[in-house]
């Protein structure tokens, strides 16, 4: 230190006019009082700052992720698995397309055996599909009616229904909306005479009776359960006939009115109404006594409506084109008429397919084709495609989920 | 450097130069109880905004700086005073002149001298202090040296 940076005279002066104490009178404590931090300065030294950014950063991201899981389970809570028919098999599919389990499945070596027709439980705890031999040309269909639970087990044959009334569009059994009953097509004939009739039987089993007549050869088939569980809406075919009448009946068989000529009738979730198909192609809907009978619109390819959950909107199949060039397509519409919106289109050329049914919350849309390879949800405002499977089918079931079911 | 790391450094300051400070805030506000608290306000400053403090400098230069602020703005009272209990120097020698002219000198001078006499700070540390350029502390302090020595030098007389 040179003696420009250090005068001993001055500093003798100085030490003699503010003398260096001792330090009785210091505290720390004091200090970090005065910052009312102590609590934080525990806090600080056992969690340095860096490390909690980073605490930070970690519980922001399980937040987000926690978020989207907990958004994800709310827009799927409502939406059970999807259950999907073919190769021998009835297959249960997430929404996600995640593939869970098969509800049954045929016997080996046994290729004549399959399995179609799904329908969850109004409660979604069960399924019924119909299992067994698919006729085909001029071989009769001999198939049966089974229930399992939504996991497969306790799976039961209630009864034996012929050909069940399949070769007659896509709708083949219906639950009531209690679920304690199943109504479906039993043929009861012979080659020569047809007898087709509606059955019920308890889900349960061993309480098969008959719903409707017709004589002498006739087919009551596609039966619709109304959501009050009061009537079904089903199509009556009379084979020397080339009209299609839609009919209600009383679930005891009783009250017998032709409402519409139609097929596939479909039930507004209010009861209300009744949508179906018009043999020339297209679609109406009519009153559940068939009165106020309006075109929701019009063509050759249009059909197999599907009302939304809310009763707003309809989903529907075409397929436009010309025959061997036909496409498939996936419309919604208002629930009159209004608003129509194609969603999906295919390439050509679709010859096997599955009417789009909605999910339970209305949010998601499922349909399967085979021009499009595979079957396949899309959220109902067209976005969001997503094959969950590439099994082609040609008919579908979305589970509601069940009650205190956790996914 | 984390915050818990610059608590325990300004704590072993304390600890270590407590009297060098509680001397430089007693020179600045010329009492002992309201150096204290200066003292005390000025580190806790220091651990109030210790995240603040990034390494830029000496950690002991931007401490005093906390508690000068600190003395600064407790001081009620002018430096040119003799603290009450500043003792007298036993060599017969009056220090009213070195008082007055200390009293006279610009304030920056004023604290250099403080801060290199009582703090035994280094040019790097007096400049972290108050802000001011290592080169500026030499300046300062040869400038307080110049109005200063009469005062020592007619003392020795």
């Amino acid at each position: 230190m040179s003696s420009i940076d250090w005068v001993p005279e001055l500093a003798a002066r100085l030490d003699a006019l503010v003398p260096l104490e001792d330090s009785p009178r210091a505290d720390w404590g004091d200090v970090v009082a005065r910052t009312g931090r102590r609590r934080q300065l525990r806090l600080w030294r056992t969690f340095p700052r860096r490390r909690l950014r980073l605490a930070i950063v970690v519980a922001l991201l399980f937040l987000l992720l926690t978020g989207a899981a907990t958004a994800t389970y709310l827009l799927l809570r409502a939406n059970g698995d999807i259950a999907v028919p073919g190769r021998g098999k009835l297959l249960v599919f997430n929404p996600n397309g995640q593939r869970l389990h098969a509800i049954a499945s045929c016997p080996a070596h046994s290729p004549s055996c399959a399995i179609g027709s799904p329908a969850w439980s109004p409660a979604g705890t069960r399924v019924a599909f119909l299992r067994g031999f698919y006729g085909g040309g001029n071989a009769p269909s001999h198939l049966f009616l089974y229930v399992a639970a939504a996991d497969g087990r306790g799976m039961r044959r209630l009864a034996a229904c012929g050909s069940c009334g399949t070769q007659w569009g896509e709708q083949h059994i219906a639950w009531s909306p209690d679920g304690r009953w199943i109504a479906f097509t039993r043929d009861t004939g012979t080659r020569r005479r047809r007898q087709e009739a509606l059955w019920v039987d308890s889900a349960a089993g061993g309480r098969l009776h008959r719903l409707t007549y017709c004589h002498p050869s006739c087919a009551d088939v596609q039966p619709a359960w109304s959501p009050d569980g009061h009537l079904l809406a089903f199509l009556h075919l009379a084979p020397t006939s080339s009209v299609w009448h839609l009919y209600t009946v009383h679930s005891d068989g009783s009250g017998l009115t032709e409402i519409a000529d139609g097929a596939e009738p479909q039930w507004s979730p209010d009861g209300r109404r009744i949508a179906f198909d018009l043999r020339k192609g297209g679609i109406e809907v009519a009153d559940a006594d068939g009165s106020h009978v309006h075109l929701l619109i019009a063509g050759k390819s249009p059909g197999a409506p599907s009302w939304s959950p809310n009763g707003r909107k309809l989903v529907f199949f075409n397929a436009p084109g010309w025959p061997g060039h036909y496409r498939a397509e996936v419309w919604t519409m208002n629930a009159d008429g209004s608003h129509k919106k194609r969603l999906y289109r295919s390439g050509c050329c679709v010859d096997s397919w599955a009417p789009p049914i909605w999910s339970p919350d209305g949010r998601m849309i499922a349909f399967s084709a085979n021009s499009a390879r595979g079957t396949f949800v899309i959220n109902a405002e067209g976005t969001g495609l997503r094959r969950l499977s590439s099994i082609v089918t040609d008919s579908l079931s979305w589970q509601a989920q069940p009650k205190g079911k956790q996914r | 450097m984390d915050e818990a790391r610059v608590w325990s450094q300004v704590e072993s300051l304390y600890r270590a130069h407590f009297s060098q400070f509680e001397r430089v805030a007693r020179a600045i506000v010329g009492d002992r109880d309201l150096a204290l608290e200066a003292v005390q306000e000025g580190f806790a400053d220091a651990l109030r905004h210790a995240g603040e403090w990034e390494s830029r400098g000496p950690l002991e230069g931007w401490v005093w700086r906390c508690v000068v602020n600190r003395a600064r703005k407790t001081r009620r009272r002018p430096v040119l005073e003799m603290p009450a209990d500043a003792r007298r120097p036993d060599d017969g020698h009056d220090e009213s002149e070195l008082l007055a002219r200390l009293a006279e000198l610009p304030e920056r001078q004023r604290l250099v001298v403080f801060l290199r006499y009582f703090a035994d700070l280094e040019y790097r540390e007096i400049a972290a202090a108050l802000e001011i350029e290592t080169g500026t502390v030499s300046a300062t302090l040869h400038a307080a040296h110049a109005n200063l020595r009469a005062g020592y030098e007619e003392a020795l007389v």
